[in-house]
């Protein structure tokens, strides 16, 4: 074995899993007791108690686990004694009491009553890829007060200039990041500050992300080294991943063998130095690495103080940082949202048009969220009337852009609005550039009404059949052409109806019936049946939009989906009808 | 008087895991079938764990199989105060001079 003593406040020495390795190692951890003056029946004891802790970190592994060090850490503090035993095997089952075996003459089983005995507190975490055996029992031997008066007071001028020294570089760092600075360019500054000041060669910050799995880089200096950009933390051969999965700090020297997929391997082969994790809150912010391009980094306490304790503040504030910039990105987004759910809120008429021959009634889709579904209805110069009933596919802001952009090219082109396939192909020409190059379509129906109420022209993009109603009899019209953003020069037709015989039209978005496109919740029968219903009962516009509305929330509610369909309903009488003109739009809220 | 066959063996410095196995391997060259006790002097074993009394434990009970018997000559203190913690008092012959 060559143990190699690291850099520690206590004793720390990683060790083969064998038991020879495993005996020099608890030899090594007694001389170290002894060094600090621990009584020689409080060594003794240790030794039998870290000897079977040992050996069953050793004597549980696997051959392929014999590979992986076993860690050993002492540390001493006023009062007591602390070990942990960190081992990569399988572990086992920690019994709830540790008795002698019944049987005399068992050449096993005393290992864990041994340590029971001996400890006053025990307790082992028994991970994925490691065990920590942690041990602690009172010290019986008086902490040594050195009795250098001269050498004691020279260490505590070190160490107040050492925290002053860090202090001050806190408030200069409390300032810097005062001045709303980008996080990367923070990172990048202090990190260069803080080679400075651990006088290392390189240094790599690492910070959590809202992936868990990984831990993206912030900076690394110096940037002539092209570092790993990603730490995958199911890497558990890397150093960086030790020191983020135990929260402890990990050291690295010329005896270190770096995995092939270890990350600082790009600093080069020999370099030694610390990966210190960092936490905010309990959480794991990132992992700072610092090192020099040497076998054997001997940093001062100052140096080491300083890494720390400013690696842990620069931690804390970039993860801040982070959080306040998720929160505000989320912010941004909400608002951005609201504003294109007002956008959209404000293309649709306060009410639709009535005339004394054709009433007519709608629903629209969500308007608490940004949608694709649009409506219209125009009340032309000549007397007839025009409708619109739109899908822009997908939703949020996108889909209520090219809404708006649909809603301000009609109304430019109400000249033909008698003409519907025309009005249709001339907001496709327009359209066409812009939903190609966003790969989105739209589909849509646009109907002209005439002012005596008796001619309806139809033109479609791609969108469900108009359905009309005669009595008993239901007529589908497809007017089908392609949707707008398909074919820059798609033909569309006017498909005319002569309205006399109809009494009701329903206009609708395919979430309503699955008559198009197998999307909508309202199979095509039932659609059909409740215009005959509605028809049979000579129900005005606004109540058949109700009972429309109220069929489909039935459904709704049975497939618990959520409501997304708009439609229209356009009411003919053979009578001169009262102009209602209330509440002649409704809107699903979300 | 009659003489016992006796096999003299003196345990390592450390009876432990780590040379509970080099032991118990000398333990078969040393220890013959006609000797009726063996005396294994424990005066110079500064330390000893679980693994080393499970070899005096094997080595006792094959021995008190065969009508043959074991004995501790004069236990270090640290072997002592592991034997008693363990309850092995009552098991082992123990003899101090």
């Amino acid at each position: 074995m060559s143990p190699q003593q690291q850099q520690f406040d206590g004793f720390r020495l990683d060790f083969s899993a064998t038991l020879e390795d495993a005996r020099d190692a608890v030899r090594a951890v007694i001389q170290w007791l002894v060094d600090h003056r621990i009584q020689d029946d409080e060594c003794r004891q240790w030794e039998l108690v870290l000897a079977e802790a040992a050996n069953n970190a050793v004597l549980h592994a696997t051959p392929e686990q014999t590979r992986l060090t076993v860690r050993i850490e002492a540390a001493l503090s006023a009062d007591d004694i602390d070990v942990r035993i960190i081992d990569h095997t399988s572990g086992f089952d920690w019994p709830e009491e540790a008795a002698l075996p019944e049987d005399d003459d068992s050449e096993h089983g005393r290992g864990l009553f041994i340590i029971r005995s001996l400890t006053d507190h025990v307790s082992y975490l028994r991970g994925q890829d490691y065990n920590v055996l942690s041990l602690r029992s009172p010290r019986k031997s008086p902490l040594h007060v050195e009795e250098d008066t001269e050498e004691t007071l020279e260490l505590m001028t070190a160490e107040v200039a050492s925290c002053y020294e860090t202090l001050a570089n806190i408030f200069r760092l409390i300032a810097d990041a005062g001045n709303d600075v980008e996080p990367v360019a923070l990172a990048v500054r202090w990190l260069e500050e803080l080679r400075e000041l651990a006088g290392a060669d390189f240094l790599v910050l690492r910070m959590a992300a809202t992936d868990a799995g990984r831990l993206p880089i912030l900076g690394g200096v110096p940037s002539t080294i092209v570092w790993e950009p990603l730490l995958d933390l199911r890497n558990t051969e890397a150093v960086e991943t030790r020191a983020a999965v135990t929260r402890q700090d990990q050291w690295f020297d010329g005896s270190t063998t770096f995995a092939a997929t270890d990350p600082l391997r790009k600093a080069g082969e020999h370099i030694s130095g610390l990966v210190h994790p960092l936490e905010s809150g309990g959480d794991l912010a990132g992992v700072l690495t610092v090192g020099v391009f040497k076998p054997l980094w001997e940093p001062s306490a100052r140096e080491l103080n300083v890494v720390r304790s400013l690696g842990d503040f620069l931690g804390a504030l970039l993860h801040g940082l982070h959080r306040r910039d998720e929160a505000n990105q989320a912010r941004l987004m909400k608002r951005e949202l609201q504003i294109a759910a007002d956008i959209q809120r404000s293309l649709l008429p306060a009410e639709l048009p009535q005339t004394r021959f054709v009433h007519c009634a709608a629903h629209l889709a969500t308007v608490e969220e940004v949608g694709g579904d649009y409506l219209d209805g125009i009340l032309l110069p000549t007397g007839g009337l025009l409708f619109v009933v739109a899908d822009v596919m997908g939703k949020g802001v996108p889909a209520a852009l090219f809404a708006t952009a649909f809603h301000s090219l009609l109304h430019s082109h109400l000249d033909l609005a008698a003409r519907p396939s025309r009005l249709m192909q001339r907001l496709n020409q327009a359209m066409f550039p812009e939903l190609d190059r966003a790969d989105m379509f739209i589909t849509a129906q646009i109907v002209h009404v005439s002012a005596d109420g008796l001619m309806l022209y139809v033109s479609g993009a791609g969108h469900a059949p108009l359905l009309l109603s005669e009595g008993n009899h239901i007529r589908e019209v497809f007017a089908d052409g392609p949707p707008l953003g398909v074919a820059a020069d798609a033909a569309y037709h006017d498909y005319s109806i002569n309205l006399s015989t109809y009494t009701h039209v329903l206009l609708h978005t395919d979430g309503l019936s699955d008559v198009v496109s197998g999307g909508g919740i309202l199979s095509r029968e039932a659609l059909h049946e409740w215009l005959r219903t509605t028809a049979a009962s000579a129900a005005d516009a606004g109540a058949s939009r109700d009972s429309l509305h109220r069929l489909h929330r039935q459904a709704v509610d049975a497939a618990s989906q959520q409501d997304d369909a708009t439609f229209m309903v356009i009411t003919r009488g053979a009578k001169t009808l009262s102009a209602n003109t209330q509440n002649s739009l409704s809107h699903a809220k979300g | 008087m009659t003489l016992t066959a006796s096999a003299q063996i003196t345990a390592p410095d450390e009876l432990c895991a780590a040379t509970a196995r080099l032991w118990r391997d000398r333990l078969e060259l040393e220890i013959k079938p006609e000797h009726e006790e063996a005396c294994v002097d424990l005066s110079n074993t500064r330390f000893i764990d679980s693994s080393g009394l499970g070899v005096l434990l094997t080595l006792n009970k094959n021995l008190r199989n065969r009508g043959a018997s074991l004995k501790l000559l004069n236990p270090t203190s640290a072997v002592c105060q592991l034997i008693e913690l363990t309850r092995l008092h009552r098991v082992f012959d123990i003899i101090h001079d």
